[in-house]
C-alpha cells in the first residue's frame, strides 16, 4: 500500500460509514487482517486491490461481513 | 497523534497486512469448465435416481452425487473469481464490455446450482463458463500480439 501506507503506520478504522470507490478498508481474510483500496463496489461484494501494484497485483473480492472498517486516520 | 500512539502502547492494536499473495501469473479456465461439466453430469444422475424407489445403495449414491455437485459448484465459483479478479484487468473491458455481467451471472449460477437440482441452471452455467473460456482465449491471444 506504499506510498499511502508504510510498515509501522498506525490506522484508525470506522465501520458505520458508507463505502466509496477509492476508500481504504481493513478486512478479515483467512483469519488475518488486510488493508486494501476499494476499486469497485458491486451489489453484495467489494473489489479491492493494493496501491503498490508491483508487490500486490492480485485483486480480491471482499464479503461485506468480513469488513472491519474504513480507514479514517493514519498516525 | 502522539496521544494515540501512547494509547496504542497501553492497548496494542492488531497488525494489518497489505500483501496477501504472490502473483503467480498462472491462469486457466479449464478447472472451471471441468467443474461445470461435472455439475451437469451430477444433476443428470440425481434426477434419474429421484424417479425410482431408492435402495440403501441408491441413497448412498445420491448423497455422493449431491456432495460432488456441491463441491464442484464451490470449485467452479472459486476458479471463476480468480479469473475475474486476478487475470482480467480493466483494459479487457474494452474488448469485452459485458465482462463483469458475464462473470457476475456465472458466479450466481454456481450458487444456484448448489441450492437446486436444475438441469437448466446446470446447462446455463456450463454455457457461461464456456463463454468465459472463449473470452480468456481471446485475451491471451491479444496479449501475445
Amino acid at each position: 500500500m506504499e506510498p499511502a501506507f508504510c510498515d509501522g503506520d498506525h490506522v484508525l478504522t470506522f465501520n458505520w460509514i458508507k463505502l466509496q470507490v477509492g476508500d481504504v478498508i481493513v478486512f478479515k481474510f483467512e483469519n488475518i487482517l488486510k488493508i486494501k483500496r476499494i476499486y469497485k463496489i458491486l451489489d453484495d461484494l467489494i473489489l479491492v486491490r493494493g496501491d503498490n501494484r508491483k508487490s500486490s497485483s492480485k485483486e480480491k473480492l471482499v464479503d461485506p461481513k468480513n469488513l472491519v472498517g474504513k480507514v479514517i486516520l493514519k498516525y | 497523534m502522539k496521544v494515540l500512539r501512547l494509547v496504542d502502547r497501553i492497548f496494542p492494536p492488531q497488525v494489518v497486512f497489505a500483501h496477501c499473495d504472490i502473483p503467480c501469473g498462472i491462469y486457466d479456465p479449464k478447472p472451471a469448465q471441468i467443474a461445470a461439466e461435472t455439475i451437469v453430469k451430477m444433476v443428470g444422475k440425481i434426477m434419474v435416481l429421484s424417479d425410482e424407489k431408492m435402495s440403501v445403495d441408491d441413497k448412498n449414491a445420491c448423497v455422493r452425487y449431491i456432495w460432488t455437485k456441491e463441491e464442484h459448484a464451490r470449485k467452479c465459483k472459486e476458479e471463476l473469481l480468480i479469473l475475474w479478479t486476478d487475470f482480467f484487468k480493466p483494459e479487457h473491458l474494452k474488448m469485452f464490455p459485458k465482462l463483469h455481467d458475464t462473470f457476475w451471472k456465472a458466479t450466481k449460477l454456481c450458487s444456484q446450482n448448489k441450492q437446486t437440482v436444475d438441469m437448466k441452471a446446470a446447462q446455463e452455467l456450463k454455457k457461461a463458463v464456456d463463454e468465459i473460456a472463449k473470452m480468456f482465449a481471446k485475451a491471451k491471444a491479444a496479449a501475445k500480439k
